[in-house]
């Protein structure tokens, strides 16, 4: 099991290392986004207040259009061309394309925001005082992407062609960015649902916990995430043993 | 491995299969031919169990991890080269051997370091019926091998098919070329009406019909 899921994932690394047209989305857009910010802020691209939340908006939309784009879209790319179907003949279990899909995109997500972050830190050295906070984010993010994969796992199941598939993802990323955006309290009502509903504002409150930001990491607030999480790693992946084989949009 | 009175329908309401019952001998190749559309790709894909076939009448057929399946189309990754997916594909069936590109036959050595992308329908063709021969499996399934290749090239290929079964393999493949199909150790199942028209060797089917050649045997049948 293990040695395959290593053979597939060194595959798959190659070949999605190949096609590096995906960096455009997750790491040249916010950076170029970011230069932007700095340029017209005259060096403040975070502003002068809350320049740590800022940064978390950065990686929360790398994951999820790295999650989304670079990883569901993929596994629908690769039903409907019947590769999926190939590769799991020779893998033997659809799981395992799964996972090892999992792995290369956590790699990919890990370097863009490395990378991102290290320009961050190139172009505004004020924000130097950040560097634990970047580290501690890369730890939990080991947690976090297959957290965001169990809450958008509904994908593999909905009976869609690609570019709908595509166009539903799109307005997808779009409304999770305007509602991380959006100025609601954290303990709300409207806060709870949200981070149970939504894999942004989920995102903003692991991080705010786990890097205990504003010293917002309350037994309650933890006991939250960790239900959602469990939510979402065991019904979230209930799709991946009963995601179809076969194209929706050809007979074979 | 046999397959007893199978309905199926299509998700367009059609039905494809009707009290289908059919069986095929281990150790030979067993050879399923229709008309285009008669569902033998989808018979295949039940068999090689891409599309779930728990709970249906499906009799002694091995696991997917025992099956090895060449698909219409050869569907692949484009940025892969053919010696990336070769050595995939061999190192994920074969734990205890490594492979090395001194392995591919002479006709893919020249191509080793191209993408899939950059060849022709034919050239992906080879590649994925070198990569299914290479697999380690009880069942082979042929979708169409020939289709796409030059006769040299085919007439190879039915060679390696062969071989499977002298190494006592079992071989269940579709076809619409005639021409240099194998006779011996060969069993023929037509599929026509929904159902299994005709089952036996390329001589019990030449009898039946009263013709001397498999494919005019095939197309009195079918009719």
């Amino acid at each position: 099991m293990w040695r395959k899921l290593r053979i597939l994932s060194q595959f798959e690394l190659r070949q999605t290392w190949d096609d590096k047209a995906i960096l455009f989305y997750t790491l040249i857009c916010p950076t170029i986004y970011f230069v932007i910010a700095d340029v017209s802020s005259k060096g403040q691209p975070f502003g002068a207040r809350n320049i740590a939340f800022q940064l978390l908006g950065y990686w929360v939309y790398i994951i999820l259009v790295g999650v989304l784009n670079g990883f569901q879209f993929g596994l629908v790319s690769m039903r409907e061309s019947n590769f999926l179907k190939m590769f799991t003949i020779i893998a033997g279990d659809k799981r395992l394309i799964f996972y090892s899909n999992l792995i290369v995109q956590m790699v990919f997500v890990q370097a863009e925001i490395i990378l991102f972050d290290i320009f961050v830190l190139v172009l505004n050295p004020s924000s130097l005082f950040l560097i634990p906070m970047m580290i501690g984010g890369f730890f939990l993010n080991f947690l976090l992407i297959p957290i965001v994969a169990g809450f958008t796992n509904f994908v593999l199941l909905l009976p869609l062609k690609v570019n709908l598939t595509s166009l539903l993802m799109m307005g997808y990323i779009l409304l999770a960015m305007l509602i991380v955006n959006l100025p609601y309290q954290s303990d709300s009502l409207l806060g709870v649902v949200l981070t149970i509903l939504m894999p942004s504002s989920y995102m903003i409150q692991f991080y705010s916990t786990g890097l205990n930001m504003l010293g917002q990491a309350t037994l309650v607030n933890a006991g939250l995430l960790a239900i959602v999480a469990l939510f979402y790693l065991l019904v979230g992946f209930y799709p991946v043993r009963h995601m179809k084989l076969q194209s929706n949009t050809s007979r074979y | 491995m046999e397959i007893r009175d199978f309905s199926y329908q299509l998700p367009d309401g059609r039905q494809l299969f009707q009290h289908l019952s059919a069986v095929f001998d281990a150790g030979k190749i067993n050879i399923l031919l229709g008309v285009n559309g008669v569902g033998k790709t989808t018979l295949l894909d039940f068999i090689a169990g891409v599309s779930e076939r728990r709970d249906l009448p499906f009799v002694g057929f091995p696991t997917m991890h025992q099956v090895a399946y060449q698909m219409q189309d050869a569907p692949f990754t484009g940025s892969a080269t053919v010696a990336d997916t070769l050595k995939m594909m061999v190192d994920l069936d074969q734990p205890d051997e490594r492979f090395t590109e001194d392995q591919l036959p002479v006709s893919l050595q020249e191509i080793a370091h191209s993408h899939f992308r950059d060849l022709s329908g034919g050239q992906r063709q080879l590649v994925i019926l070198e990569g299914v021969c290479q697999l380690r499996r009880e069942l082979y399934l042929f979708d169409e091998p020939e289709s796409g290749l030059d006769v040299k090239v085919a007439v190879s290929v039915l060679d390696r098919i062969q071989q499977l079964t002298a190494n006592g393999k079992t071989v269940i493949m579709t076809t619409h070329q005639f021409r240099n199909l194998p006779t011996e150790n060969v069993k023929v199942l037509v599929l026509a009406g929904k159902q299994i028209a005709f089952s036996g060797t390329p001589n019990e089917l030449m009898m039946r019909t009263g013709t001397s050649s498999f494919e005019e045997a095939y197309l009195k049948t079918d009719a």
